[in-house]
């Protein structure tokens, strides 16, 4: 056997061989070559201010402008721990809570259109800092790393109400009158810290005020937030109808005061008169 | 011409064809252009290497000597360091790297075919080559007025970043020495090509191709006693070119970082590095945590460092027994086409930017190992 023939032919196969088999080796070759194989482009579709406590869909498209091709582009989502986001169209895995959404091989001039929603805890407040960053986890075809950080105000929108559970009072034993009123946070964000005024007065005396939700007398000058679908019962306790006392007027309200947030001042009121003859008047 | 002829006479004309083309492609040339102009576009390119193995066979049955050299011996190893570099931690198999080592292997198993007069006909084919890269590179740069943005318009395989027309500047050498022999058109068409080259080196904004041509042309003029003014005076123009691009120093801060990364990475897989291509892979975590330049890098920019790191010492052994083989293979031996210096441009080049992901490496280093054997034969007075 020749040496050197069998040597030269089999390099020479081999040559063509590898060639033959791996049909885009210049542009491969060639593409690896970049400094940026991939160039991925990240644009945010986000609202202007984000509602705690309610769903809010935002979208985002992760672009590649090339030259190669993303094989594994992955998106990865922050935005603090009061937030949860969930995926709606786009991602071909989302893992939470590390919040690593995979996406579909992106080719070169080519754009995915991801469809989320994030939820803020309903008591959230301030700024929400969201944060995306896409990249080709394929290192050797050099990640393209792309980067965005918003941050969008947050306005709590609470809508509340206050209403008599019972119009009629109940009259205690020792002769006093009794009115609960209902005062409910319908959301979808909390109010917190809100203002409670009581505005009832009685002829008699002081009209008492006793918080019977949650079965301390003393919530509503402690209220902290008032969340969305809860409520207090407040029970108001007047000194029974009198010569010295014919009219008493319950009144309650409600309105959360924070900063930056506007709310409707919500509240009941009624005036309670009685016929009431004083013995020999007539 | 005898061959159409013979083919034109019919069935019986077959066989004398036959013949003429095995008398044309007895050596290495056909194969060997037909290859590297294919390579001028990314279209064509794929196909070199066919080509070329088919226009490679007269020559290959004509071989009739049965011992390997040290050059062949050399580039065998260096296929085989490829793959044993495989055994890294960090080796990503892709049939596209392996590619280009195969070709270097049969290219410099073919050179061993040359004939007289060669060496000239690859010096005239490169400066061809090179002028078929520069045009569409020019074309797409007058358009886009971006060098990253036109080499990548271009479309020419050899030419990934504004970096690699440094391969031409390492053929100045040659390409003068052309000159200086032949008189009339081909004169003047060689200095037209290296005054495109300049102007195309500047626009591009490439430092390291001005400072190879420099250099290589600078030595090769300084041996030789009318040319010495010429070669101090051209490199003097160089180092006030380089200094006149004005990039400052970033870049090699940069490169130093990535060559502090390289080590690093040498370091920590010392026998068959990281694996061919890994570099990309593992580099980053040698990085200062602020890079200098925060692109993402897939090569060194040092052919021995991105040796070191990606096949570690057994690939490292290989080269270093490739270049051994060279000058051996050299010494001694007067041609008119001196290889040494074209091997210190190239040497300068491979130190702060070639990478053995660049095609042209591969093709411009087997072309440097084999020739000595495409310049034998050859009269000339200057040393290799």
């Amino acid at each position: 056997m020749n040496l050197r023939r069998t040597t030269t032919a089999t390099a020479l196969l081999a040559a063509a061989l590898a060639s033959v088999a791996a049909p885009g080796w210049s542009d491969t070759l060639r593409l690896q070559g970049y400094y940026d194989y991939v160039d991925l482009q990240l644009g945010l579709q986000l609202p202007t201010v984000v509602v705690p406590g309610e769903p809010t869909p935002f979208g985002l498209f992760a672009e590649n402008a090339g030259p190669g091709t993303a094989d594994y582009p992955v998106l990865l989502l922050s935005g603090g721990n009061n937030m949860q986001i969930e995926g709606v169209s786009g991602c071909t895995s989302l893992e939470l809570p590390q919040r690593t959404c995979a996406l579909a091989p992106l080719v070169a001039n080519w754009a995915h259109v991801l469809r989320f929603r994030f939820h803020l805890e309903p008591f959230s407040r301030g700024i929400v800092v969201f944060g995306a960053a896409l990249t080709s986890e394929a290192v050797d075809t050099n990640p393209g790393n792309e980067l965005q950080v918003v941050s969008i105000p947050i306005v709590a929108e609470a809508e509340t109400r206050v209403a008599f559970v019972d119009v009629v009072p109940e009259t205690l034993v020792d002769g006093r009158l009794a009115w609960t009123v209902r005062v409910d946070n319908d959301g979808p964000s909390a109010a917190i810290s809100p203002f409670v005024y009581n505005a009832s007065w009685a002829y008699g005396g002081l009209v008492d005020v006793q918080c019977t939700s949650n079965g301390t007398a003393s919530c509503p000058d402690q209220m902290n937030y008032l969340g969305p679908g809860s409520g207090w019962n407040i029970r108001l306790v007047a000194p029974p109808l009198s010569v010295d006392n014919p009219e008493i007027q319950v009144g309650y309200g409600v309105q959360p005061q924070e900063a930056s947030n506007a709310f409707d001042n919500d509240g009941v009121w009624l005036v309670y008169r009685d016929a009431f003859f004083r013995d020999g008047f007539e | 011409m005898a061959a159409v002829e013979g083919l034109m006479r019919g069935p019986r004309g077959l066989a004398s064809f036959a013949r003429a083309f095995g008398a044309a492609c007895g050596g290495p040339l056909p194969a060997l252009a037909a290859m590297l102009i294919l390579q001028c576009h990314a279209t064509t390119a794929p196909w070199s290497f066919v080509v070329m193995v088919v226009l490679a066979l007269p020559a290959w049955w004509r071989d009739d000597g049965a011992r390997l050299s040290l050059v062949d011996a050399s580039a065998l190893a260096i296929a085989l360091a490829f793959a044993v570099s495989g055994l890294g931690p960090g080796w990503r198999f892709d049939g596209a790297n392996a590619v280009p080592v195969a070709g270097f292997v049969a290219l410099v198993l073919l050179a061993r075919h040359a004939r007289q007069g060669d060496a000239a006909r690859v010096v005239a084919l490169l400066a061809v080559v090179a002028l078929l890269q520069l045009v569409p590179a020019l074309v797409a740069y007058t358009r886009t007025g971006d060098p990253s943005l036109a080499l990548r318009d271009a479309a020419v395989p050899w030419l990934v970043v504004p970096n690699d027309l440094a391969w031409m500047a390492c053929a100045w050498p040659w390409w003068i020495a052309l000159a200086r022999e032949r008189a009339g058109a081909t004169r003047i068409a060689i200095v037209a090509l290296l005054a495109l080259q300049l102007v195309a080196f500047v626009l591009f904004g490439s430092r390291i191709a001005i400072a190879a041509a420099a250099v290589g042309t600078g030595y090769a003029l300084l041996r030789d006693a009318r040319g010495r003014w010429i070669g101090a005076g051209a490199l003097g123009l160089a180092a006030a070119a380089t200094f006149a691009l004005g990039k400052g120093v970033a870049s090699l801060e940069a490169r130093m970082e990535l060559w502090r990364a390289a080590w690093s990475l040498f370091v920590a897989n010392p026998v068959f590095g990281l694996g061919a291509h890994g570099f990309v892979a593992g580099y980053r975590e040698w990085m200062p945590a602020i890079p200098v330049d925060p692109r993402v890098t897939p090569w060194p920019h040092s052919l021995p460092l991105e040796l070191l790191a990606q096949w570690g010492v057994v690939g490292f052994v290989a080269v270093a027994l490739a270049l051994v083989a060279s000058w051996r293979s050299a010494r001694g031996r007067r041609g008119r086409y001196a290889l040494a210096p074209v091997a210190i441009a190239f040497a300068l080049v491979a130190c702060v930017e070639a990478s053995a992901m660049r095609l042209w490496v591969w093709m411009f280093a087997a072309l440097l190992l084999a020739w000595p054997r495409l310049d034998e034969g050859q009269e000339g007075t200057e040393a290799p």
